[in-house]
């Protein structure tokens, strides 16, 4: 019988508890138990960011997490940034609105990792905190010019 | 039809592992004693879940994040203790570091990007045992110390940072690191990473330089540290024969090849560019 733990995390706002196998990875918790497709997983090494989620509000490889590694900790994930009514968060809107987007896969991990730049305490280091993820359509400049008043920001809502 | 999990499934195949979770040191120790060899360390899990990934099959993970005693950072007069699962990030953003050792949060600031930095562990980078990995080379100019837990004998050891080399095994449980505070000008060059990276401290007897230590790495090896001899150069005559100084200095590097590069003669060459250059940096003018 394999190994398995409770778990029990705040994913999105909402509390959630499960039994999972020990060695069950954060990404897969994500998308296989709850059904939050939008994380996704490209390398599964930890090298691309397509999978970034936030674990208390910083950027967090989920492919290399184990679940257990997010008991009692705040998870959010791309669904998470997206009002109820659905309508788009400000990085979502500006990526949308410079056409970023090409294949798309990479985009939900860039718009995590963007959205942990307000955990960034040195201005200095804001542009290089976005070389962190890659983009597969090598997309770069128009990601950088949609990001850039965010980066600015270092992602602190006016 | 093709599932998800067939796609990017390395993940998924992972061995089934009993797992820890201690809350103290003490507790850690006990664990791992029960069974050394088929216990291993899970810190950030960076390099170990990719091991896992793998294939590797250690049977038994001892999770240190509950332990919150290895994630300290506390500073003293004389030295500065960091705990071994303190993150990068914790000790790139650490206030009292940015005072006592400036060199060290912004040394850390340059490791690989935020993601690894927020999960990776100092201690992780240390035993991962990766040549390309840069703490070692710093820790070791830094004369820092690395306290173990060698669960086989159930004893206690400390080793210089710069004596730590990997073994094919799992490395002792390691808790701790302590840096001396002692004043030094220390400077790097990592624009070659990982084919060639360069750490260069100079110890400092009011304007003369007392000692002085190159460390080279690389994804061949490393890291190789050399003492360089400076006889108490004052810094006016140091900035004067930077270039000759650095070549003479240069040829006491170990041998060194780059991945498909033409030879290590050619490699020595780069070397002592790096280190004129880094010579160079260090005696400007503060
Ligand atoms: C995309 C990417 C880019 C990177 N770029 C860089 C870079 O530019 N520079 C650089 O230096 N590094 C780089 N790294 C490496 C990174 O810094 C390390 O992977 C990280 O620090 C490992 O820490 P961890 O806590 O995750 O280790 P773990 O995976 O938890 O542990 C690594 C190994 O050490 C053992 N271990 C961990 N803690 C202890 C302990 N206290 N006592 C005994 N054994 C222990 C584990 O059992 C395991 O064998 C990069 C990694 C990635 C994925």
């Amino acid at each position: 019988m394999s190994e398995t733990i409770s778990v029990s995390m705040m994913v999105n706002g909402e509390r959630r508890d499960a039994e999972v196998p020990v060695a069950l990875m954060l990404a897969d918790f994500l998308r296989d138990n709850l059904r939050l497709l939008g994380t996704k997983v490209a390398c599964d090494q930890g090298a691309c960011g397509a999978c970034t989620v936030l674990v208390d509000g910083l950027p967090t490889t989920s492919c290399l997490t184990f679940a257990f590694v997010a008991e009692g900790r705040d998870v959010t994930t791309v669904e998470g940034v997206t009002a109820a009514d659905a309508v788009w968060d400000a990085v979502q809107q500006a990526l949308h609105e410079h056409g970023a987007p090409q294949c798309g896969f990479c985009m939900p991990g860039l718009v995590m990792l963007s959205k942990g730049l307000s955990m960034q305490p040195a201005s200095a280091e804001a542009a290089g905190w976005l070389n962190a993820n890659i983009c597969r359509c090598s997309g770069y400049e128009v990601i950088r010019r949609a990001l850039a008043p965010w980066i600015a920001t270092r992602g602190i809502p006016a | 039809m093709l599932q998800y999990s067939e796609i990017a499934a390395t993940r998924r195949r992972i061995a089934e592992f009993q797992l820890f979770r201690p809350d103290s040191i003490d507790e850690a120790c006990e664990i791992l004693a029960e069974a050394p060899e088929a216990t291993v360390l899970h810190a950030g899990g960076i390099d170990l879940v990719n091991r896992l990934k793998t294939g590797y099959a250690p049977g038994r993970i001892v999770a240190l994040k509950a332990v919150e005693r290895m994630q300290d950072i506390r500073i003293f007069d004389d030295r500065i203790e960091i705990g071994a699962a303190a993150s990068h990030w914790q000790i790139e953003n650490h206030a009292g570091l940015k005072i006592s050792l400036p060199m060290l949060p912004a040394y850390v600031a340059g490791l690989g990007n935020i993601r690894v930095r927020v999960q990776g562990t100092i201690g992780g980078n240390i035993l991962a045992g990766e040549p390309v990995y840069e703490m070692l080379p710093l820790l070791g100019v830094l004369d820092a110390e690395l306290t173990f837990f060698d669960a086989s004998r159930r004893s206690w050891f400390k080793l210089a940072a710069r004596d730590y080399r990997r073994g094919p095994t799992a490395p002792p449980f390691l808790t701790a690191i302590t840096i001396p505070q002692r004043s030094r000008s220390v400077i790097w060059d990592r624009r070659l990473r990982p084919a060639l990276a360069m750490v260069l401290s100079l110890d400092w007897d009011g304007d003369m330089i007392r000692s002085g230590t190159a460390v080279l790495t690389g994804d061949r090896g490393g890291p190789l540290f050399t003492s360089l001899p400076a006889d108490r150069l004052s810094r006016s005559q140091a900035a004067a024969n930077c270039a000759d100084i650095a070549a003479d200095w240069a040829r006491l590097f170990p041998s060194v090849d780059l991945p498909s590069g033409p030879g290590p003669d050619y490699c020595r060459h780069v070397a002592g560019v790096m280190l004129r250059r880094a010579l160079q940096n260090c005696l400007l003018p503060s």
